[in-house]
């Protein structure tokens, strides 16, 4: 045997073993997600948490609205959050320097008005320009500002923001009225112990919205959006269960979090100039509360749910893909250091690694694995062998903890109300590893070779709005 | 050797076909089934909704309406759910009890020890919404097993509290797994004489229910706990000291505001910032020297809280408008010109 032959040979071990790792890692997270599913089985929540409703003692809560050119949007998702039940809270929009109509549209639609009004600057921003209140609703305020990023919006935000918890919200998503009462239950019940706690996300694409509220749910007929669907159920019913199980979550998610906000004051807001400062902001609490000894918590709950758009061609999608797996590094790599260090506990043990492991370098991996596979079908062999065996695993991968998440998804939320919805995920589940799997992969390797030429840009992203 | 290779490879494959397809079908009947009962379930409750209604606004009751099958029960449960909601006259909620009792009480006895923790829930909120006093025993039962969790303890407390039982005192004690909010709902739910019975007790309560108590009177506004409120004023530091504060203000009479002045030079920015509220409560002009010290606070919460209590008091407007044009400080400047010219609060 030649050199070429034993590294060919041998690079087939290393792709088998990479997957099995990939593949015995989520087999555990999937077993500790369907133990806590299993046990809140037919649990009627709503029920339980329509108390919460009326309590007039609840922690109030400021929601920010960062808004960069969403005059599509931002009408209706501002009046889906007027209509949440919670007792007290505030919506402060905070018009990032949009170039369209958002800011006109907010003081037409809304009558804001502007007000004097001092802001503590804890954190530092771009300069806030005016501050607008609501005529008619006196707990909706507009913050104009010069245009600094998302981070910078939702720090200037947080400066304004007159209560001790804070959610951050995309312009373009639409919330179930009682997922504030759900998502701050964990934060209430804890006497403080809790500092952020995040909810599910589901893909809005498909539904029937109207006036800022889901009428009826229902699954998209674009392939693209199915594929996400099945990856948005595997990422929230599989993967934040069970790590938030055990307090190693890393992302709340950008689209729907709580946290409270002297944690995040003392942690120094959010970071400027990353494209995953969400992530980046959970990692950084994590490392707090380790370096402060403490023993507070980031939770994820299941089942608050909060509707978003997600794209629906290829050339969207590719740049969001892009986007995050870029976000994902920085903040990976501003906190290098926390890589299996004793110090950092089981997050520098657990949640770190599998972020780098899995999810950065997973892709690089993977196309080597595509890369071996073509490669085999002209040597043959025990090549084609470790082809087959790889191709295999990958479908495990793909069909397998899909189906298991839909069957997660039955045990918990039972969100989906045909027969015909799941027989089509299914379906769609059995050809990822064909087609859309192949698809991110190389958008993420592109996002890696951006992060290689310094290229941080953030490709813009169109949205249709998804409320009639 | 090659052939024997493939076959286990395709081995594999079909294990993992079969599997799928296990899953698959699960997953259809399930959801089939589901559709199927909640179909049936939907038809038995239109049926039952007037039915019951007019048994619960009139007394009486069609032969019409069984329960003698688990649907029918669950519709029953469901619909009596709705009600004890909407209505909330005396005679109509006794007889939504009495309905209960006598068609799910014993199906409740059954569930309260099942093995699904999520069934005990479910059906301990269900008992509290229909006052089904007859189950009280299980209830204690369950609060006494070591196996039942913390949720359902709280759950069960609280029914305890509904149905103004003594032992609960004791249970509130005992337990210190309770959050702020569950000790709040389950006192506020409480009438005069147990309310006053927790007063009684407070020295032996631990930390959190001492608190709760507190911030349970200031939510009452009850006048008639004032002298305890300024008792453990006087007498408790920390946290204790902080809570009884804020209850005394929450109550709005204030006997004694001089005994607050020293609070304004508190180490402990909490204690500053409900001393300003004090003396905004009291409206009295001798006090305005001291809020504009506090409006000059490092905390920004008690300068907001001095500027708000100096445009209660006559002539406070004049002061804050000669601050917010001519003083030193930035800070107490800004404050000042913030309260000034606030909009809507």
């Amino acid at each position: 045997m030649n050199i070429i032959s034993i590294l060919g040979v041998l690079l087939g071990w290393f792709l088998v073993a990479y997957m099995v790792l990939v593949i015995g890692f989520y087999t555990v997270i999937l077993l500790i997600s369907m133990l806590q599913l299993r046990r809140s089985y037919h649990l009627d929540s709503k029920k339980l948490h329509e108390e919460y409703a009326h309590e007039v003692y609840i922690k109030p809560i400021s929601i920010l609205v960062p808004a960069y050119n969403e005059e599509a949007g931002i009408i209706q998702s501002v009046r889906s959050l007027l209509s949440i039940q919670y007792p007290v809270f505030e919506v402060v929009v905070v018009n990032d320097g949009s170039t369209d109509e958002t800011l006109e549209k907010m003081i037409e639609h809304y009558e804001m008005k502007p007000v004097e009004k001092v802001i503590r600057r804890t954190l530092n921003t771009e300069e806030v320009k005016t501050v607008y209140q609501s005529d008619i609703l006196p707990h909706l305020f507009l913050i104009d500002k010069v245009n600094g990023g998302k981070a910078d919006a939702l720090n200037a935000g947080l400066n304004f923001s007159n209560y001790p918890y804070f959610c951050s919200l995309d312009g373009d998503s639409i919330l179930e009225s009682d997922a504030f009462i759900k998502v701050m239950k964990p934060i209430l019940d804890s006497n403080g112990e809790v500092i952020a706690s995040g909810g599910s996300i589901r893909i809005a694409n498909g539904c029937e919205i109207r006036h800022g509220n889901i009428l009826n749910i229902g699954l998209s007929d674009n392939p693209l959006v199915i594929m996400q669907t099945i990856e948005y159920l595997r990422a929230f019913l599989m993967g934040r269960i069970g790590l938030s199980r055990h307090n190693l979550l890393l992302i709340v998610s950008g689209a729907f979090g709580v946290f409270s906000k002297q944690w995040v004051f003392s942690a120094g807001g959010y970071l400027k100039d990353t494209v995953g400062e969400d992530m980046e902001l959970v990692v950084r609490l994590h490392r707090l509360i380790k370096e402060k000894k403490s023993k507070e918590k980031i939770v994820y709950v299941p089942d608050p749910v909060c509707w978003t758009e997600v794209p629906e061609e290829a050339k969207y999608l590719r740049r969001q893909r892009r986007r995050w797996h870029q976000g994902l590094f920085e903040s990976l790599s501003s906190h290098r250091e926390l890589l299996f260090n004793p110090k950092y506990g089981s997050i520098g043990f657990v949640s770190i690694p599998y972020f780098w492991i899995i999810e950065f370098f997973g892709p690089v991996i993977e196309f080597c694995g595509y890369l071996y596979i073509i490669f085999s079908l002209f040597f043959g062999g025990i090549y084609l062998e470790f082809a087959i065996l790889i191709f295999l695993l990958s479908c495990l991968y793909g069909s397998v903890f899909s189906m298991a998440a839909v069957l997660l998804e039955e045990w918990s939320l039972r969100k989906y109300p045909k027969v015909s919805d799941i027989i089509k995920l299914f379906l769609y589940s059995l050809t990822e590893t064909l087609w859309f799997r192949p698809l991110t992969v190389i958008w993420r390797m592109e996002g890696i070779w951006n992060i290689i030429r310094g290229n941080s840009s953030w490709g813009e992203m169109k949205r249709k709005g998804v409320s009639e | 050797m090659l052939k024997n290779e493939i076959f286990y490879i395709g081995m594999a494959t079909m294990v993992l076909i079969i599997l799928l397809l296990i899953l698959l079908g699960y997953l259809i009947i399930r959801k089939t089934l589901e559709i199927k009962k909640t179909r049936i379930l939907d038809k038995i409750k239109e049926d039952y909704q007037t039915i019951l209604f007019n048994y619960l606004n009139g007394g009486k009751l069609s032969r019409e309406l069984q329960t003698d099958t688990g649907v029918k029960k669950k519709a029953v449960e469901q619909l009596l759910g709705k009600f004890s909601e909407l209505l909330e006259e005396k005679q109509i909620d006794d007889r939504l009890t009495a309905f209960a009792e006598q068609h799910l009480g014993n199906l409740y006895k059954k569930r309260l020890r099942s093995r699904s923790w999520s069934i005990r829930m479910n059906t301990l909120s269900y008992i509290d919404d229909f006052r089904m006093k007859s189950l009280l025993p299980l209830i204690i039962e369950n609060l006494e097993s070591a196996s039942s969790s913390n949720e359902e303890k709280t759950l069960a407390l609280r029914i305890l509290a509904s149905f103004q039982e003594p032992k609960l005192i004791g249970y509130l004690n005992r337990f210190s797994f309770l959050s702020d909010s569950d000790y709040r709902n389950i006192l506020l739910r409480l009438d005069q004489k147990l309310f006053d019975l927790c007063v009684l007790n407070y020295h032996n309560g631990h930390e959190n229910m001492k608190y709760a108590i507190l911030d349970a009177i200031g939510l009452k506004k009850d006048l008639a706990y004032s002298s305890f409120l300024n008792h453990i004023f006087n007498s408790s530091q920390g946290e204790e000291k902080i809570r009884s504060m804020k209850a005394i203000v929450n109550l709005g009479y204030i006997k004694d505001p001089e005994q607050f002045i020293p609070l304004a030079e508190s180490g402990r920015w909490e204690e500053r910032m409900i001393a300003a509220r004090v003396f905004g409560i009291v409206r009295d002009s001798h006090f305005i020297p001291l809020l504009i010290g506090l409006l000059h606070d490092q905390n920004w919460w008690v300068r907001s809280e001095a500027a708000a209590s100096l445009l209660f008091i006559p002539g406070g407007r004049e002061i804050l408008s000669d601050i917010s044009k001519y003083d030193e400080d930035r800070f107490a400047r800004d404050m000042a010109w913030e309260w000034l010219h606030k909009g809507v609060i």
